[in-house]
């Protein structure tokens, strides 16, 4: 996330209108990240409320070791990493239905059996609309991999870092999700793709 | 299949690197091997084909993001102003040596505090010396 910082200073010093501005100019790609990470439109918008409110909290002591774009993707990040295992314990507990649990191994044939099979997608409009429809039918923990390593662009080390895994199982992660979108997505009938 | 009949385990490990060889991460002999294996298997490179489409497809979403719903914005500039919230982003005190950073302020007044008195300790005690000289 790209950030001004001579809005944060104006934040910091107290300007008159300054947090606004801040939140005007960034709330758009937090809210992004947290749908894709949530892929529910409902707690993206309160996740990116939580957000908000942990800058407005903290804004006055950040410190500029890192950029606060930077800052302000991790906050976005572990936001919505809590919530998800939030929603993991509810599930469990019986009182949500509907999301694969996150931080475990999903059950994939019923997932593939509940989400949209390549026919309903191929008839989606375009290539990015039906990554963005088998985006959402991921096992909670692979969409995180998934939307920070291949739609934010970060390395294999900062998702790691960020979701607090080792590199190996981000990669493990990933290649999973990849078969499976790949299926979805494309059509590839790939045999060799899930580990036995 | 593949093309030579390879072992399916070797497709397996060829295709278990197609995220790091897409995005570039993979060196070394893990690339070494994995491209030897390409060459062979016409099944593979199929697939990483479709695996370099996919990865197309997904950074094309990072130019296309969701759009905020509407009164989004507004609901959180709401919460700005509301006077609980606003007060723990305050203006920093008139006077602090550092607003943004309130512990930086305790430590600079702390240490001015000891050095003052220390000098102040110091110069008692050269006053107290010249005078026990002279008596």
């Amino acid at each position: 996330m790209e950030v001004d910082p001579a809005l944060v200073r104006a934040c910091q010093r107290g300007e008159a209108g300054g947090l606004d501005a801040l939140i005007r100019a960034t709330y758009a790609d937090v809210y992004a990240l947290a749908r894709r990470m949530l892929a529910d439109p409902d707690e993206a918008a309160d996740a990116t409320q939580e957000v908000f409110v942990r800058v407005m909290k903290s804004v006055l002591g950040f410190r500029g070791d890192s950029t606060f774009g930077t800052w302000l993707h991790r906050v976005t990040v572990n936001v919505c990493l809590t919530m998800l295992r939030k929603r993991s314990r509810a599930r469990e507990a019986g009182l949500v239905a509907g999301h694969a649990p996150f931080g475990l191994p999903a059950d994939e044939s019923a997932l593939a059996a509940r989400g949209p099979q390549p026919d309903e997608l191929a008839a989606t409009a375009d290539l990015a609309a039906r990554s963005e429809a088998a985006l959402a039918t991921l096992p909670e923990d692979a969409r995180a991999v998934v939307v920070l390593r291949d739609i934010e662009g970060l390395s294999t080390k900062e998702v790691a870092e960020l979701l607090g895994v080792t590199e190996t199982v981000v990669k493990v992660r990933l290649h999973r999700a990849h078969t499976r979108l790949r299926a979805l997505v494309i059509g590839s009938d790939d045999s060799f793709g899930e580990p036995a | 299949m593949t093309d030579n009949r390879e072992p399916p385990r070797f497709c397996r490990e060829a295709r278990s690197q197609f995220p790091a060889l897409t995005a570039g991460e993979l060196s070394g002999w893990s690339l070494h091997v994995t491209r030897a294996h390409l060459r062979r298997c016409s099944d593979c490179s199929a697939e990483l084909a479709r695996q370099e489409q996919l990865a197309e497809a997904l950074a094309s979403l990072r130019t296309q993001p969701p759009q905020p719903p509407p009164g989004l914005l507004e609901h959180l500039l709401a919460r700005v102003d509301q006077r609980s919230v606003r007060s723990r982003a305050a203006v920093p005190a008139r006077g602090a040596i550092s607003g943004a950073r309130p512990g930086l302020s305790i430590a600079f007044l702390t240490v001015g505090a000891a050095a003052s008195t220390g000098v102040g300790y110091g110069i008692w005690r050269g006053v107290r010396a010249v005078r026990n000289r002279r008596t």
